[in-house]
């Protein structure tokens, strides 16, 4: 039987006139002026098809609606990512299967996205692409069957694949009234809380409000009023926003993200060793060079994907590049990363291209005593694999999130050859030619007058 | 009339040197365009690694001889020392006049010797030019090829040792693959002896050119076996199947350049000019220019062979111009440019160069740092500064004739 969890959030200050109908088969609610945070947590008795997949994680992020909410944790970057883990029995002869399978997989969501184009990251392989697929929607059951009319909203999911079965989780803000019902064949339980602001703290948040089971038995009491706190692993540094934009110089493009209100050192009761990273998923058109394009105070700690530096975007195979900086006691108002433009394949329909990439992310991690606290979260969202820059932290760490000033992708404008490799084949060729021309006549008479010389000196 | 001395000449050198390396220190830590070359960068980390005994070809780029790498182990020992390459290119720039120098003392023109002010004046276009010193102080390694190659011609001509000649000229080809194309000039110059078969071509083989070009070949071996031991078939890859079979897409001087980066997003394979742009390039470079100028001046022949070998490459960068600058100031000691009849030949033969290249230069600058879609304009500017470099290889045939 699909078993779905629903976590309601209440944003305002109470349940009050929120409920308009409950009974053991129904629950009804009128969204508050600031609406509803949803998570839909559904899970499926079911695994995949594809023997050398061990776990596979899809996360989907079409807008940031939700970025900055308390206790649904999304901050990844937007676009769709895939996470493979290869099965126990995979061998590295097999590479081709599990690409080929890999393959497969993602072509069962979206054919929009080309599924070869994998990157290794740690003991995954990795795909990314910066778009959203209206597509995928339509795909869901393939891989998740049966879940495609519980979810409400596309744009933020998460699907957590293993051999036991699958875990589908959606998160969505919605102004709307909400309504579930019975479903003889889903086991559905609703919760509603919100944040009890006299006794929470950002390290440790008190929820309160109710929890609604349906397909109960009739003798069971089918709601109960629930309390409870937990220690979230994504915190938000709302106060200190951040704005990355690209300063435009030529091929060479900068990456500049300004810290707007400076760089706040966190202060909860939890936290231990904390640093400053920066974390981005940058597009095969843009070059990241390891080597003098790290910028200043950072250290370069992840960097996956195609190191090639002089190759044209139309030789590279793999989606891009995973980059991880790490600060240490940086106190900059900005971090400025210079990046550099492939060439692109000539267009003659066009004069530029636009390589659209993701914003960073930028966020302190810390590591915090009581760290087995995450781990009872109900909300917590860390998997053995994907979530972006969590692969790369130990499960004692917890994030302090910058909030982006823009939203959307940023655009890198880079020109190209707007003619045919004909006509430009052509000129070249009576360029080389005349040239040619130009060299082996001055050297024919050349080699005459020497020739005349010698038959003078001769006849002398 | 200016005069000056080779003195005065070597100490200016120095200084515009120093004051050089000196303002490049103060660009990079206060521009934001640094003056640092990014090679010197590629040879830096590639000498790291040989410092952790690694291969230096685990830096990404790195497409020359480990030798280099070697070289530049101080670089690695961090602090001041990471200047130690610039300081080594600076000397060897330094050496390549000095030897530049020495081979102009030994013209002789009607049997009588060229005058120290001619020396000195001549010299000073290796030793004062701003390009040669900004190419060697923003550490680019040319320099070191230039002391090897100019070392050998010295002890081939002043010095009359074909060993040394030869093991140095096998160790520029190691160093770097073009200078084979000397080898047919070197060996046409030393076939008026007496030759060992009496037949068309084969009878300018003799004992001496035989001698050398079998001490050339197994310099050259010696050094690409020891490498090839060492790092194995990276070595033969980075080192020189890369530079024949690479298709450099990205801008430069190259005549082939934009049709090499239109090819190079063909899906199909297309066979093209540039797949035979070698013909032409060898057999002026290495055929048709040793036969017709190597017996009556060798350096100007090498200058020659040098400058079209450089205008017919598939690539051209500002470093290349150093690989015939070398021979500049021999070809020019002989040369009528620089009498008073020719002397406005000669500028607009500097003014086409200069002018051409800086049509290029101005159409890369607004892609490169401006982002404007200039590869039409591109196309037209390399097509410019390859014609003027062919008129101006007409010209030098005809002063040499």
């Amino acid at each position: 039987m699909i078993r779905q969890r629903i976590t309601i959030h209440n944003p305002s200050a109470s349940h009050d006139g929120l409920i308009t109908h409950m009974d053991k088969s129904s629950f009804q609610l009128n969204a508050p002026p600031e609406g509803f945070y949803v998570e839909k947590r559904i899970i499926v008795p079911k695994s995949h098809p594809f023997p050398l997949i061990e776990l596979l994680r899809v996360q989907v992020k079409a807008n940031e609606a939700v970025d900055g909410n308390p206790l649904f944790n999304f901050p990844t970057t937007q676009g769709t990512a895939f996470y493979v883990e290869p099965s126990s029995e995979y061998t590295s002869d097999q590479q081709k299967d599990l690409i080929e399978q890999s393959q497969a997989l993602v072509e069962q969501f979206t054919h929009s996205i080309n599924g070869t184009q994998w990157i290794g990251a740690l003991k995954t392989i990795y795909l990314y692409n910066e778009t959203v697929d209206p597509e995928l929607m339509q795909n869901i059951d393939r891989i998740t069957p049966g879940t495609k009319l519980l979810v409400d909203d596309f744009s933020i999911l998460d699907i957590f694949v293993s051999k036991g079965g699958m875990v589908l989780k959606q998160v969505y803000h919605t102004n709307e009234p909400l309504s579930f019902e019975t479903d003889p064949a889903i086991s559905t339980e609703v919760g509603l809380f919100l944040v009890d602001p006299a006794v929470s703290t950002p390290d440790d948040l008190v929820l309160s409000g109710l929890r609604v089971l349906l397909n109960q038995d009739e003798d069971e009491e089918n709601y109960h009023k629930t309390m409870f706190h937990f220690k979230p692993r994504h915190r938000h540094l709302d106060d200190f926003p951040v704005e990355s934009t690209i300063t435009e110089n030529g091929l060479h493009p900068i990456l500049s993200t300004k810290f707007k209100n400076g760089i706040p050192k966190p202060s909860d009761d939890d936290i231990q060793e904390c640093k400053l990273y920066y974390h981005l998923n940058l597009a095969r058109s843009l070059i990241f060079d390891k080597y003098q394009s790290v910028p200043e105070g950072a250290r370069l700690v992840v960097q996956n994907g195609k190191t090639e530096l002089e190759a044209p975007v139309y030789k590279v195979h793999e989606w891009g590049n995973e980059i991880l900086f790490e600060f240490d006691d940086f106190n900059s108002s900005s971090i400025d990363f210079t990046l550099h433009s492939r060439y692109q394949a000539p267009d003659q329909s066009e004069s530029i291209t636009i390589a659209s990439n993701p914003k960073p992310e930028v966020f302190v991690a810390c590591s915090i005593s009581e760290d087995h606290l995450l781990d009872y979260s109900p909300l917590d969202n860390k998997a053995p694999i994907g979530g972006n820059y969590e692969l790369y932290f130990t499960n004692d760490t917890v994030f302090y999130h910058f909030p982006h000033l823009n939203e959307g992708l940023i655009d890198v404008k880079v020109p190209h050859g707007t003619s045919d490799f004909a006509l430009v084949n052509t000129i070249t060729t009576i360029a080389v030619a005349a040239g040619l021309y130009i060299v082996l006549a001055s050297l024919l008479k050349s080699a005459l007058g020497r020739g005349k010389i010698t038959k003078e000196k001769k006849d002398q | 009339m200016l005069t000056l001395n080779t003195k005065t000449v070597f100490a200016l050198a120095v200084l515009l040197r120093v004051v050089f390396f000196f303002y490049g220190l103060y660009q990079d830590e206060y521009l934001p365009v640094k003056y640092t070359d990014i090679d010197y960068l590629v040879f830096s980390d590639a000498s790291k690694y040989v410092y952790y005994g690694l291969s230096p070809y685990k830096r990404e780029t790195y497409r020359y001889t480990p030798l280099l790498s070697w070289m530049l182990i101080p670089n690695a020992w961090g602090g001041v020392w990471y200047h130690f390459g610039k300081v080594l290119f600076m000397v060897c720039d330094l050496i390549t006049g000095w030897i530049i120098t020495r081979l102009l003392q030994n013209i002789h023109i009607k049997g009588a010797p060229l005058s120290s002010n001619r020396v000195s004046i001549l010299s000073s276009l290796w030793l004062l030019n701003p390009m040669v010193i900004t190419i060697s102080t923003r550490g680019s390694s040319e320099s070191v090829l230039t002391v090897m190659i100019m070392a050998s011609l010295y002890f081939l001509i002043v010095k009359k040792s074909i060993t040394t000649s030869a093991l140095l000229l096998g160790l520029s080809i190691h160093f770097k693959i073009y200078p084979i194309i000397y080898l047919s000039s070197i060996m046409y110059y030393l076939a008026n002896g007496a030759h060992i078969i009496n037949l068309p071509v084969i009878r300018w083989i003799n004992v001496t050119n035989l001698k050398y070009l079998i001490v050339t070949c197994l310099s050259v071996s010696a050094l690409n076996w020891l490498m090839y031991k060492i790092y194995d078939f990276e070595f033969m890859y980075h080192s020189y199947l890369y530079h024949l079979t690479r298709l450099d897409h990205r801008h430069n001087f190259s005549i082939y350049n934009i049709a090499l980066y239109y090819k190079s997003a063909l899906t199909e394979n297309t066979q093209n000019i540039e797949n035979f742009a070698f013909i032409p390039q060898i057999m002026l470079s290495a055929v048709l220019i040793p036969l017709v100028f190597a017996d009556r001046d060798l350096i100007s022949s090498l200058f020659l062979q040098t400058f079209a070998f450089v205008t017919f490459n598939k690539v051209m960068t500002s470093q290349y111009f150093l690989w015939f600058l070398i021979f500049l100031p021999h070809y020019l000691s002989r040369s009528r440019y620089l009498t008073r009849q020719y002397m406005w030949r000669g500028v607009v033969m500097v003014l086409a160069w200069v002018i051409s290249q800086a049509a290029w230069l101005g159409c890369a600058y607004n892609l490169e740092f401006l982002g404007i879609n200039a590869f039409s304009e591109l196309l037209y500017a390399s097509i410019g500064f390859f014609l003027v470099n062919c008129w101006l290889l007409a010209q030098f045939f005809q002063d040499l004739s």
